[in-house]
């Protein structure tokens, strides 16, 4: 049985008489132990969807429409709340882009772990587990660092207590929401290394989000690209990222310039990001696509399975 | 990767609405949605207009006495044969008036009365209504010490008093956003300076500031120069916190990336400040200027009270509150408080508008 | 001649303590920093935060007071120049900045922020030419003229964008430092932005000061590059030399973290131990040695390593390049 099962998830945003559909039959299977990646760009459901896993979509605006998010085996949209509050940081942590923003700049980070600890492992709330944790993320000198501020951290630094927060409850899934979308270069190579690190060593499945191609490369055992709210493409990483499959994944790759690659121009998407309540009908990437039939204007695509593990959301994909 | 990690659907669904509109437009629909809002902006416009128009209006002049009539009890409206007035006549043995049973004055429409200039300059001698009788005047809302009717001198007060706040209004924003602005954008010495100034100015309790201020001034001015006074007083006063926000705002926006641009371009830093930090101050701006009027209001009803501002027999809410400070006066007459109802009324509608500006105003794009 | 020659440029910072405003210390934002723009040409500068990239950009267009060296623009020293001299010749330099929702004015229709850079400098004989300067204006880079009517809200980053750079060349400059212009877009609209950059270049002759994070966009946009590390360039050479043969250890650290899109690549990733310590106490001799894996006691703590040529064209500030 995987970890988690998202099957055919559908969410609305409710806004007056309005209900736009941000997330539109995704499904993601994680298994234990595994790294998956979910990449797409601003406003294509991405975050809606691995916020959804802990049930953490404020509803209202938001409501479930359709589908079941199983994880172990339960469907967390049917939950009670003491059920959801075990879920949540128990089996599910969250870290997010901005540690400096999810870390309260009055307390000591110290006792911000602690609290973590309070929450899901009582017994171990002392500062010797904070210090333990704080060591397991690479922060030098713990012991001395325990009664810092967050002010007084580095945006790496406050990364890696974020994720010492999120480690506290020794989660199954652990879901890194863009983590390193803020962070320099040199230090996002840091932070990547620790998680894939802590991954070996802990055994957690980890659902990263990001935009970054790039990153996939070196983390994702399988990856899942969204674009308007859908999911376009789903494949194991390696195969996706030498042979890409779905028309807006090759144009994404192709419009990103590469080191040392010699092209005089890139590739460039025309168009814009469809934004909420102005996705197109039929397929949603039909206006920019580079292939597109006058089939693609009428008929959603539905995402099938073209090759062994590889399944795409294009009526062309196996023609192209 | 646009970095505002989650935009919400309502902003998504707000923004496909407000397409192809100005900020003001968007403003303007965010407020006309707010019903509260509407309801103060209804009032607010009834009592302007009838302050515009208190000379028609009222029945009778600010100062016409009537000797025979003190503290007229008000008069109960009547239908009989037409709009009509209870009459009253002295109750024996007392100082106060009761009803004759069965008799009435009828309201008459349009009637010559009391000479007044309308809008100031246009004389006149029509009214909207009154008795055609001296005999039997109208007095709906009572009369005072002196016999003048209270409704009549009710609408010219509320001249000064509702044009004293939206003076005061401009006087103390326009100060407080030059100020504010210069400060905030120049920064340095300049700012340092200014907001010394500032503080020197609201380190002084207010009304020990109030009371050495007009006590510099001679204490026989006439009526308007003592209004004009007032209004400078009051705002002397208030800018300086307004240009501490001000100056604050100005700060942040000095740092704006369409501020730089600006500068890039070549653009002067007097165009810098009017085009591009004040008017991003305006949504404050005129929060604040709607919340702060009734502080005028209240602040001339204050000075009148303490014998400092207008002069009797011109009218004004506070000098006619002033009148009712006798607490023998507020048991046996109380319509002598029809002011401070006014003065209530017009108070919360105020704070109705403001709540609603700064719900109207408060956009995250 | 050189477009742009930048000579030994110093941005300090006073940071202030305590009630009266003592001056306790400066940030070294820039520090001794040289170098030169040709006409045409893009330079493109790379480093982490807080290296003092963007203050340089800022510095180069007036927007931030150098405390010392000179800035030549067409063999005149701008670096002291305000005032009247200054705003004259502003609309040589201009600069595209990194946020499209913050900078443009909210309260402005498109029409009026264009306008507004050809108001300054009267550039329009009539208000007909200037309605016509802001059609093409808009054109030039990809948009409708019929936005010169709408709100900045109505538009998407990219769009927006494309805006801030009409309003740039609305006064017709020479060299345009673009600040982080990409790094704000969606992942799908970056190339379109990149490639009208190079399309203006081309068309217009302009020179680029291209700062930006992400080593891949700047070597694709650029003929030389420039690292920055606390303030100082540490490396300068051609765009394929420093990305294929980096010299010093800092850039090859740079270079080796940058994720890969392809999976075979056979790159080694350098992981740098710690964080980029603060400019207003650097580390003495090389600011780099307390990361370096190649640093040695005690050369690399006690002396600075001075900007060389170390093979023709490109330049290097460590000791032990070569």
């Amino acid at each position: 049985m995987p970890l988690l099962e998202i099957k055919n998830l559908k969410l609305d945003f409710i806004a007056g008489d309005k209900s736009l559909r941000a997330v539109d039959d995704v499904s993601i299977t994680i298994n234990a132990g595994e790294t998956v990646c979910l990449v797409g760009e601003s406003g294509c459901g991405k975050s809606v969807t691995a916020l959804s896993i802990a049930r953490l979509v404020p509803t209202p605006p938001a409501r479930y429409v359709g589908g079941e998010i199983l994880l172990n085996g339960r469907d967390v949209l049917k939950m009670s709340k003491t059920d959801l509050r075990g879920i949540r940081g128990g089996v599910v942590s969250y870290i997010f882009q901005d540690p400096s923003a999810s870390l309260n700049p009055v307390f000591r980070i110290g006792n911000q772990i602690k609290e973590s600890l309070k929450l899901h492992r009582p017994e171990k709330a002392t500062d010797e587990e904070v210090i333990r944790l704080l060591k397991l993320v690479g922060i030098p000198a713990p012991e001395s660092r325990i009664k810092d501020y967050p002010h007084q951290m580095s945006g790496g630094m406050q990364q890696r207590v974020m994720i010492a927060m999120a480690l506290a409850s020794e989660p199954k899934l652990l879901v890194a929401d863009e983590p390193t979308t803020a962070l320099d270069v040199t230090i996002q190579a840091q932070i990547l290394d620790l998680l894939l690190d802590l991954k070996k060593r802990m055994g957690m499945s980890i659902l990263l989000i990001t935009h970054n191609l790039g990153i996939v490369g070196d983390m994702a055992d399988r990856v899942a690209v969204m674009y308007a709210g859908q999911v376009v493409e789903m494949s194991p990483a390696l195969d996706l990222l030498r042979r890409p499959l779905h028309p807006y994944t090759k144009a994404l790759m192709n419009s990103v310039p590469k080191l040392s690659s010699n092209l005089q121009r890139l590739s460039a998407i025309p168009g814009n990001v469809p934004t909420l309540g102005n996705f197109p009908s039929g397929c949603r990437f039909y206006p920019r696509c580079p292939s597109a039939q006058p089939e693609c204007a009428n008929t959603m695509p539905q995402l099938v399975e073209v090759e062994p593990n590889r399944w795409v959301r294009c009526l062309y994909a196996k023609s192209l | 990767m646009e970095t505002s990690p989650q935009p919400s659907a309502t902003e998504a669904i707000a923004k496909a609405d407000l397409a192809i509109a100005s900020p003001w437009q968007v403003f303007w629909r965010r407020l006309r949605r707010h019903r509260t809002a509407m309801f103060g902006a209804v009032i607010l416009v009834i009592l302007y207009l009838t302050a515009l128009f208190a000379g028609f209006i009222a029945p009778y002049g600010y100062e016409r006495q009537d000797r025979e009539r003190f503290f007229h009890r008000p008069m109960a409206l009547r239908f009989q044969g037409g709009l009509a007035v209870q009459q009253y006549e002295p109750a024996p043995g007392s100082s106060k008036y009761q009803a004759v049973k069965g008799e009435v004055q009828r309201i008459h429409f349009f009637v010559r009365g009391d000479k007044y200039n309308l809008f100031g300059f246009i004389p006149s001698t029509l009214h909207l209504f009154g008795s055609g009788d001296p005999k039997h005047p109208i007095n709906l809302l009572g009369t005072d010490q002196y016999g003048r009717d209270i409704f009549s001198r009710l609408l010219y007060g509320s001249q000064i008093s509702l044009s004293i706040g939206l003076i005061g209004i401009v006087l103390r924003f326009g100060l407080g956003m030059v100020m504010g602005g210069i400060s905030g954008y120049f920064g340095g010495k300049i700012d340092s300076f200014i907001m010394r100034f500032c503080e020197l100015i609201m380190s002084i309790p207010a009304l020990y500031l109030i009371m050495s201020l007009r006590a510099t001034f001679p204490a026989n001015l006439s009526s308007t120069q003592v209004y004009l006074l007032i209004i400078a007083i009051l705002s002397f006063i208030g800018w300086a916190s307004s240009a501490r926000v001000i100056r604050g705002m100005a700060l942040s926006l000095r740092e704006r990336q369409f501020v730089l641009a600006a500068r890039t371009l070549g653009q002067r830093d007097r165009h810098v400040i009017l085009k591009h930090i004040l008017p991003g101050t305006f949504s404050y701006v005129i929060v604040a200027a709607t919340l702060s009027v009734p502080y005028y209001i209240l602040g001339e009803v204050v000075l009148s009270f303490l014998g400092v501002g207008i002069q009797e027999p011109d009218a004004s809410w506070g000098i006619m509150l002033n009148a009712a400070q006798n607490p023998e006066y507020l048991t046996n007459y109380p319509w002598l408080l029809a002011p401070g109802v006014a003065i209530f009324i017009t108070v919360l509608a105020f704070n109705f508008l403001g709540d609603g500006l700064r719900d109207a105003v408060d956009t995250k794009s | 001649m050189n477009l742009l020659e930048v000579k030994n440029l110093k941005v300090h910072f006073p940071v202030k303590h305590g009630l009266f405003s003592r001056v306790k210390a400066h940030v070294k934002a820039v520090d001794d920093v040289s170098f030169t723009i040709q006409p045409g040409e893009t330079l493109g500068l790379v480093g982490e935060s807080g290296c003092g990239k963007t203050t340089l950009g800022r510095a180069i267009v007036k927007l931030v007071e150098p405390t010392a060296g000179s800035i030549y623009f067409e063999g005149e020293d701008i670096a002291q120049l305000s005032g009247a001299e200054l705003r004259a010749r502003r609309r040589k330099f201009q600069m595209i900045f990194q946020d499209p929702y913050g900078s443009l004015n909210p309260r402005m229709t498109v029409g009026q922020i264009i306008g507004e850079a050809i108001d300054i400098h009267q550039l329009a004989e009539s208000s007909s030419a200037r309605q016509k300067r802001i059609m093409e204006l808009l054109k030039a880079v990809g948009l409708d003229p019929i936005h010169a009517q709408r709100y900045p809200h109505e538009f998407s980053g990219g769009q927006r964008q494309r805006i801030g750079i009409a309003r740039a060349l609305a006064v017709e400059p020479k060299l345009i430092v673009c600040d982080e212009p990409v790094s704000a877009l969606d992942v799908s609209v970056q190339a379109q932005i990149i490639n009208l950059l190079q399309d203006l270049q081309q068309q217009r002759g302009l020179a680029y000061l291209f700062i930006a994070h992400d080593l891949a966009v700047v070597e694709h946009i650029s003929r030389r590059v420039m690292v920055m590390y606390l303030g100082k360039v540490v490396e300068l050479a051609e765009a394929k030399a420093i990305i294929r043969t980096p010299k010093h250890p800092y850039t090859q650290a740079l270079i080796s973290a940058v994720p890969e899109v392809d999976p075979d690549s056979k790159r080694k990733r350098i992981v740098l131990p710690g964080d980029v310590p603060s400019p207003i106490n650097p580390p003495s001799g090389c600011p780099f040695h307390p990361r370096c894996p190649i640093a040695q006691a005690p050369i690399c703590q006690v002396d600075v390593p001075s900007l060389r040529e170390v093979t023709p064209g490109h330049w290097a500030a460590c000791h032990f390049a070569k």
